[in-house]
């Protein structure tokens, strides 16, 4: 299949100013995502991910952020746009939606009026913006959709208001659509229709989707590529099968110890000793040194090199030898 | 909706009830007398008995409270003024108009001063502007107005001469009036006014708003604005009738025959009826406000709207 | 961390330039008051009826009034009333709203549904009205104008307790004093009340200023303090018949009570900020 790279991170970096100093949330990030492809980030909460999903369109909500690195878009690197310039590409090119859809929509105006609102924007009248709105309803399987555009969010149950989302980021059919943890406010059969609805909309608009997670089930489920953080760092990047069947940063394949597996009929599940680092500026060392059971004493002095293993899979670790963990 | 604003109208006359049987009984138990009082001022009155009989002073005590309440519900006779011997009604009914003229201007005043600078130090934290309102508002709330007043006076009037003393014909008399209000509820309305506007901005659909592509002042406009203004509104209706005894200090200094004045006079000549009319006045209008800002919240937040009328459809 | 927290607490008041400034404003005000005979050079109705309405001078650093009182020396004493209206206001405000709420939060019930009911009932009449219908009744003097506003404030304590015994009123402790046989009065007052004392501070921090505001302004009205009391309100009263011969003296009464009140209100505002972080209002 031949892949053509829409985003490309390289070297992402984004701290928060904190009482006494930056506190570093993402730490050195690079991937990139093609089109049609479904590039899932996993990882704890806190571990930087909702992060990168923000800074992509600056939508950081406390303005105290530094952000450096590129952040290449369709040939523009978003990173260097005027805020006046990046507004043409939230949206528009973009798309993003969000961990708790109730919250995420405006509780005084009804769902179509909220869709219509970003629809407006290309300038077409207003009765054809509202035509087009519940059409993108019934794109999102939306039950009725012609009286639920006239309802107020509150009115709606979780899963429609997280299809009303969607529907309000499609509505100008963006190259790439950011869900940040888009089911984890959602039941599980919920959860299981709204992934459907967004693997069948990246099949029919061949649009991109960067899904922020912390659950590897969800990642198996859908994703194409999968880039594994930890502390703000993207420790292991690859597709699908390469992770899950070759996990080789230390930190994945405990990870997918951790993992509920149907096939183990015994034993606990493992989990992981030791609580994630709150990482300062300018902290050298492995980020994942402390809770590591392979750690030396290199891990907490340098920064472990990047090993490529394919075209696709990759992970930053001193180990060398690919796992064999996964028996 | 509907049966939203009848409870809260429900409400509202209870209490206004038990206002006015408090207010009517604490001026019961006061120790002047007003026959007394009466009788001091017709001097050759000497009999005492035939007044309160004839004033119907000497009757039970429930049975006055009901008779009062009665004529006024009926008649909206609340009695005579001891003082001026005409029936009260009729002394404050023309000195309402002069009060709620000022309270409204000045609200009006106040709002377009404090909500966009309210909204503009939400928007600009930290800016110079932002800086200099935080300062000015901490200051001020420490200003009494009836000080704020005397200062106004002593300026614009005793020294430059702008503006008149005292007095009611002119305009100009309610510029010095009119400023002391303001700058009394200026600070509180600025304060939470930009609040609200932070409160708001850090919620997740402006974050949505945003996403969608929408400009800067788009989203100030109809995301920020508009969901602040739920709270600003329904506070603007609450602050009325603390505005109204707001200005019974001011009319008092500036002369100003309004309610607040009267109410003041009546209590330092022990005017019973008068002071008993002004009180419940007050209050029916602090209940009317209070009901009319929560049929407002209705009207504003939908999320109140469909809980009230049980999940209209 | 080998700190005592005492030494921690200080730290962070020291750190709370709200709270420090708003603290030696306060306490200037009670050194003024306390050492009064002291710091006037006059008794505050010592009158000299051949310096009337004499301007700042070195004699009379303030000025005189119309009496040829001399006005430093009345306003000096008169941060006397003014505390006394915080000290007695205050506390006044705080045992009736304290113990109204605690009754209300622990009974909860029919006691609680009339007690709350009474409260909403101040809370509809505006509170100038209110203290002033009051000051009605019990007649114009400035402890009647103290009660006056206490009435129409103590509801806010009554709130602020009611809401946080609820809270307190399930938790283990209580009920551990419960099955040792604690009387209610016991448990309200040993073991309820103590964990409510920092949001007490916090209340009475904040309404403080808004007291010694309200009651001056009753003493303005003719109806707290009486001649010749030098209580700041009614000293800016009486100077208004000769504003235009001796401005001085409503403008130095004003000014003390404006130093006092935000002296209070700005401690109050960094005492909130320590004790009470989630009430900040920014």
């Amino acid at each position: 299949m031949e892949k053509e790279e829409l985003l490309q991170i390289r070297n992402l970096s984004v701290d928060y100013k904190v009482k006494g100093g930056y506190l570093s949330a993402v730490h050195g990030v690079s991937f990139e995502i093609c089109k049609g492809e479904i590039f899932a980030i996993v990882g704890e909460s806190g571990c930087g991910k909702s992060t990168i999903a923000h800074s992509i369109l600056r939508l950081l909500p406390d303005h105290n952020e530094k952000i450096s690195g590129e952040i290449n878009f369709q040939g523009q690197n978003l990173n260097e746009l005027s805020e006046k310039e990046l507004e043409s590409v939230r949206g528009h090119k973009i798309g993003m939606i969000f961990q708790n859809p109730l919250e995420s929509l405006n509780p005084v105006y009804t769902t179509g009026k909220q869709v219509q609102e970003g629809l407006l924007l290309d300038n077409i009248p207003k009765q054809e913006a509202w035509n087009r709105v519940v059409d993108l309803f019934k794109d999102v399987q939306m039950p009725d959709a012609e009286r639920r555009a006239r309802s107020f969010p509150h009115e709606l149950s979780g899963g429609m208001r997280q299809r009303v989302m969607i529907a309000m980021m499609l509505g100008r059919n963006p190259d790439l659509l950011i869900a940040d943890e888009p089911t984890t406010a959602l039941d599980v059969t919920v959860e299981a229709q709204i992934l459907r609805i967004i693997k069948q909309l990246r099949d029919e608009r061949n649009m991109a989707v960067m899904l922020i997670t912390h659950n590897f089930g969800l990642v198996a489920e859908v994703a194409d590529m999968v880039g594994v953080m930890y502390a703000g760092e993207m420790v292991e990047t690859g597709t699908v099968y390469e992770i899950f069947d070759h996990p080789s940063h230390p930190y994945t394949m405990q990870l997918m110890k951790a993992l509920p597996r149907i096939t183990k009929k015994e034993g606990r599940l493992e989990t992981i000793r030791g609580a994630v680092p709150k990482m300062m500026n300018h902290q050298k060392g492995c980020r994942f040194a402390n809770r590591c059971i392979y750690a030396t004493e290199k891990c907490w002095s340098e920064n472990p090199p990047v090993h490529q293993l394919s075209e696709t899979h990759s992970f930053a670790c001193f180990r060398e030898e690919v796992s064999t963990c996964r028996k | 909706m509907k049966k939203y604003i009848l409870k809260k109208l429900g409400l509202g006359i209870v209490l206004i009830f038990c206002v006015s049987f408090l207010v009517f009984s604490m001026l019961y138990m006061m120790p002047g007398d007003p026959v007394t009082i009466m009788a001091g001022q017709l001097a050759k009155t000497k009999n005492l008995e035939g007044l309160r009989h004839e004033l119907g002073l000497d009757r039970p005590f429930l049975v006055q409270y009901f008779d009062w309440l009665k004529n006024v519900i009926l008649h909206q006779d609340f009695g005579l003024s001891y003082k001026y011997r005409i029936d009260a009604w009729s002394l404050i009914k023309t000195r309402i108009p002069i009060s709620l003229k000022l309270t409204f201007t000045t609200l009006i005043i106040e709002t377009l001063i404090a909500v966009p600078l309210g909204l503009y130090c939400a928007y600009k934290k930290d800016s110079i502007v932002e800086r200099v309102t935080v300062a000015t508002t901490l200051v001020f709330t420490a200003v009494p107005s009836f000080w704020l007043a005397v200062i106004l006076m002593l300026v614009f009037a005793v020294k430059l001469h702008w503006l008149p003393l005292s007095g009611y014909e002119t305009w100009q008399n309610y510029v010095l009036p009119i400023i002391t209000g303001v700058v009394g509820g200026l600070a509180s309305t600025i304060r939470l006014t930009k609040s609200e506007c932070l409160d708001v901005m850090r919620e997740r659909y402006v974050t949505t708003a945003y996403a969608k592509g929408l400009s800067k002042r788009a989203v100030l406009a109809k995301h920020i604005l508009r969901n602040s203004l739920i709270v600003i509104v329904v506070n603007l209706f609450l602050s009325f009738p603390w505005l109204i005894s707001g200005y019974i200090v001011i009319e008092r200094i500036f002369g100003i025959p309004g309610m607040g004045n009267l109410l003041v006079n009546s209590i330092v000549q022990q005017d019973f009826n008068v002071i008993q009319a002004i009180v419940l006045l007050i209050t029916v209008l602090t209940v009317i406000c209070n009901i009319l800002s929560d049929i407002v919240l209705g009207l504003l937040d939908p999320r109140i709207r469909i809980s009230v009328t049980g999940g209209e459809q | 961390m080998s700190k005592s927290p005492i030494k921690e607490f200080f730290r962070t008041c020291y750190k709370n330039k709200n709270f420090l400034i708003g603290f030696l404003m306060v306490a200037s005000v009670v050194f003024i008051a306390l050492f009064a005979n002291q710091i006037a050079p006059y008794a505050y109705d010592d009158a000299h009826p051949q310096d009337i309405l004499v301007k700042p001078c070195r004699q009379y650093i303030f000025g005189t009034d119309n009496m040829g009182r001399d006005l430093f020396s009345r306003i000096v004493y008169g941060s006397r009333i003014a505390l006394k209206v915080a000290l007695v206001g205050a506390g006044l405000q705080l045992v009736v709203g304290t113990v109204i709420g605690l009754i209300c939060g622990y009974f909860g019930g029919k006691i609680d549904r009339a007690l709350t009911f009474i409260a909403d009932l101040t809370y509809a009449i505006p509170g100038m009205v209110m203290a002033l219908a009051v000051v009605t009744v019990l007649g114009s003097s400035l402890m009647n104008a103290i009660i006056a506003i206490a009435i129409v404030n103590w509801a806010a304590y009554a709130r602020v307790v009611r809401a946080k015994a609820m809270s307190i009123k399930n938790q283990a402790f209580i009920e551990t004093g419960i099955s040792f046989g604690e009387s209610a009065f016991a448990i309200m007052f040993r073991y309820i009340l103590p964990n409510i004392i920092p949001v007490l501070i916090v209340t009475v921090s904040m309404q403080l200023p808004g007291t010694i505001m309200s009651t001056t302004t009753l003493s303005f009205l003719g109806v707290g303090s009486q001649a010749p009391s030098p209580d700041w309100g009614l000293m800016v009263s009486e100077s208004i018949n000769y504003i235009s011969r001796g401005p001085w003296v409503c403008i130095f009464p004003g000014l003390a009570l404006v130093y006092t009140v935000f002296g209070f209100n700005i401690m109050g505002e960094g005492l909130r900020d320590l004790l009470d972080p989630k009430m900040k209002s920014q």
